[in-house]
């Protein structure tokens, strides 16, 4: 009896998490799939001219091109381009008669920097879109030390995000948007982690660049890209290159998770995590071209995506759900391999070839210099 | 009584640092450094990247930067960038560099710069295995000192017409951003003191990038071998010595020489690494710090007159030659070999060449 009740009880479990994931299979994923809404660097055609790349890390950045103009004193407003800025309560610094304790009053803004909202899974054909004024999201930008920054969504022909990144490390920008899907309360996590360095204002904090920040207050499920050991902010994934990736919930690692990567170039893999909620991946060289014409500055992009259905009863805003789903995506650039562009064989073969032509030259040198030993007798008797 | 043993005390304190060995304390102070700007990073230290010495930020354990790879980053700008308020920040990193340079003046080179220690330790090497080294002629000296000159300039310019175009000319390839960094044998080397081979590349990325790392590694061969031959080999070449010295004047750390007491002996241009003649020749300058001085103070050391040289931070004197401490240090003694030993005697083994 006893055993028949365990087994009735694994069998409803089994049944239950079966349920879940055929739910997950047959009904979520299709439209998830469609849905599957993400934060993109690059920029729409349209706004081609106006997007500039900035930092070695090639972050998109509103093109300014003017400098403001020094207010005059007793002028209402400021006559520049920036007039619409000033105008903004975010941008407040650029007017003198606005703040007079601003010290920045006058000179280049800071640069605004861009994310666009892009909705499917090709990088190349994923549509730019904007949200409805009736859509439940949340925007949030958390600066390296933790903190919360500003950030706010543009919504003109297309929709993005603009901040600004004043110090110096990753930044962790979210777009969180919950959605109703029946019986499912879908939540959508755009994540991007944006890493703010110039080499401008000096190295020396580059160490710091290794941590990783995560935050269980803002998004209980959320991947990380763990660092490598020699990592610091010149680093870039690079198309061959071994990543680690680890599905937290809760703050803690979540194993079984399911894990997509695509990149530009079409190249796509899905994996699980394993009970460390790690998952790597060698992003394969998916391009290759003779040195001559390989551009080691282009960056291509990948997405990866990860899902996880939780079943919990919850209430949000007065309806219950069995379940949740979490849909994260994140996406970030990679590089050609430097083993595409550069040879230690070569760099050692002309090491060695310096070395041992500079000591044959300092030996023969020193040897054609000697002079053989010469006795010069004087005979004084002859005087 | 108590001013008298004051004045007692300050004389016993000052005839103590007079008479002691500082090289010795440099050699110490040599290994600290080195350890401070290779390792320092690894225990979290930070110490400025805008350092007057090679603290190179391609060392992953450096806890700091050297000035010429911020300034060639901030001058690898267009004229409209350098002369709007972003451009104060290139004078910010040069104020920066002067604070630290003030306190040393050119002692960062002769006690703290990494690249400087090691040509010391391979100078020590080639002692022990007994090779001979050699000293550049006066021709040689007075034509190859001007290339630290050119290579400043050249590490100003080259960023600058990377984003500018002068006289109409096109612009230079991206892949000489950095000029100097590029060629520089400090971050081929010290790197490889963190178990680091990385730097050791040729980049086929483009022409310049073949040509630069190419040149890189040739200049990194050449420092190697020149330091087992020469004396501070690389010094010689240094832009970071070239632009020390147009700030020299202004450091709290000086040297002074007073000309009436110099009987021209010759010991301390015989004992500088560097070879500079002028140090002994020279009875009318005060200032005795010269562009390719290092302030290691060997000179100091070596003369046998009572304050013909001396060390001074402001107007105090903290170091003095004198009579009693030459002899402590080098032994009253005529032999020729223990003369040798200490750099005073040309010997045959010591050639112009």
């Amino acid at each position: 009896m006893l055993f028949l009740k365990k087994l009735k009880k694994i069998e409803k479990s089994v049944l239950t998490y079966l349920s879940g994931f055929l739910i997950s299979l047959f009904l979520i994923q299709p439209v998830i799939a469609q849905e599957t809404i993400w934060l993109s660097n690059t920029p729409p055609k349209s706004m081609d001219k106006e997007v500039k790349a900035n930092g070695m890390h090639r972050l998109s950045t509103l093109e300014t091109k003017k400098r403001s103009a020094r207010p005059k004193s007793g002028s209402k407003k400021v006559k520049s381009e920036y007039g619409k800025a000033a105008k903004d309560s975010t941008n407040k610094r650029y007017t003198k008669n606005e703040d007079k304790k601003s010290k920045r009053s006058y000179g280049p803004p800071p640069k605004k920097y861009i994310q666009w909202l892009r909705k499917g899974s090709s990088i190349t054909d994923a549509e730019y879109i904007c949200l409805n004024d009736s859509t439940n999201y949340q925007l949030t930008l958390m600066s390296p030390e933790g903190k919360k920054e500003g950030i706010e969504l543009v919504k003109n022909k297309t929709c993005y995000a603009k901040f600004e990144l004043n110090e110096e490390g990753y930044y962790n920008a979210y777009l969180i948007i919950k959605k109703d899907l029946g019986d499912t309360l879908h939540i959508n996590i755009a994540k991007a982690e944006l890493l703010n360095h110039s080499c401008r204002n000096g190295h020396h904090k580059k160490l710091e660049a290794r941590p990783v920040n995560y935050y269980p207050e803002i998004t209980d499920f959320e991947i990380i890209r763990e660092r490598n050991p020699h990592e610091d902010y010149h680093y870039f994934t690079s198309s061959g290159n071994m990543e680690t990736y680890k599905a937290i919930f809760e703050g803690k690692p979540l194993a079984g998770v399911k894990v997509r990567i695509n990149t530009e170039k079409g190249w796509s893999k899905t994996q699980y995590t394993n009970e460390n909620g790690e998952l790597s991946t060698e992003y394969i060289q998916d391009y290759f071209s003779s040195w001559q014409e390989l551009n080691t500055r282009e960056i291509y992009y990948y997405m990866l995506e990860a899902d996880y259905t939780l079943k919990k009863d919850i209430n949000y805003k007065g309806k219950g759900y069995g379940y949740i789903h979490y849909s994260l995506t994140m996406s970030d650039g990679y590089r050609p391999a430097r083993t595409m562009y550069s040879s230690m064989v070569w760099g050692l073969v002309v090491f060695l070839i310096t070395m041992v032509v500079s000591v044959a030259g300092i030996f023969i040198y020193k040897e054609r210099r000697k002079r053989p030993y010469k006795e010069i007798k004087f005979n004084e008797s002859n005087k | 009584m108590n001013l008298i043993n004051k004045n007692m005390q300050k004389i016993k304190i000052k005839k103590y640092i007079n008479n002691s060995n500082v090289s010795r304390f440099r050699f110490w102070i040599q290994l600290l450094s080195f350890f401070l700007f290779v390792y320092g990073g690894y225990f979290f230290i930070e110490i400025g990247s805008r350092l007057p010495i090679f603290s190179c930020p391609y060392v992953e354990g450096s806890p700091g930067g050297c000035y010429l790879i911020g300034v060639q980053h901030e001058l690898h700008s267009t004229w409209a960038t350098i002369f709007s308020p972003r451009g104060i920040s290139i004078l910010k990193s040069l104020g920066i560099f002067l604070i630290f340079f003030l306190f040393l003046n050119k002692a960062w080179c002769g006690f703290v710069c990494p690249l400087g220690t090691l040509q010391d330790w391979i100078t020590r090497l080639r002692k022990m295995l007994g090779f001979s080294f050699v000293r550049y002629g006066e021709m040689s000296f007075k034509r190859l000192k001007s290339i630290k000159y050119i290579l400043l300039f050249l590490l100003i310019l080259i960023p600058l017409a990377i984003k500018n175009s002068f006289f109409g000319l096109p612009f230079l390839p991206e892949g000489m951003h950095t000029p100097f960094c590029q060629i520089c044998p400090a971050r081929i080397i010290l790197p490889l003191f963190t178990g680091d081979t990385s730097q050791i590349f040729v980049d086929f990325t483009d022409p310049a990038t073949i040509a630069m790392t190419s040149l890189g590694l040739i200049i990194a061969a050449l420092f190697l071998v020149g330091s087992f031959v020469k004396k501070r080999f690389f010094c010689f070449f240094c832009p970071m010595s070239a632009l020390q010295f147009l700030f020299s004047k202004i450091g709290i750390l000086r040297m002074v020489k007073d000309g009436d007491k110099c009987t021209r002996c010759g010991n301390c241009s015989r004992v500088c690494d560097i070879g500079i003649t002028e140090i002994a020749d020279d009875v009318l300058s005060k200032n005795i710090v010269k562009d390719d001085c290092m302030m290691c103070f060997k000179c100091v050391e070596a003369c046998p007159e009572e304050d013909a040289l001396k060390v001074k931070v402001v107007n105090f004197d903290i170091f003095s030659a004198t009579e009693e401490g030459f002899f402590k240090r080098y032994g009253e003694t005529d032999d020729p070999e223990h003369l040798e030993k200490h750099g005073l005697l040309n010997s045959n083994k010591e050639k112009d060449e």
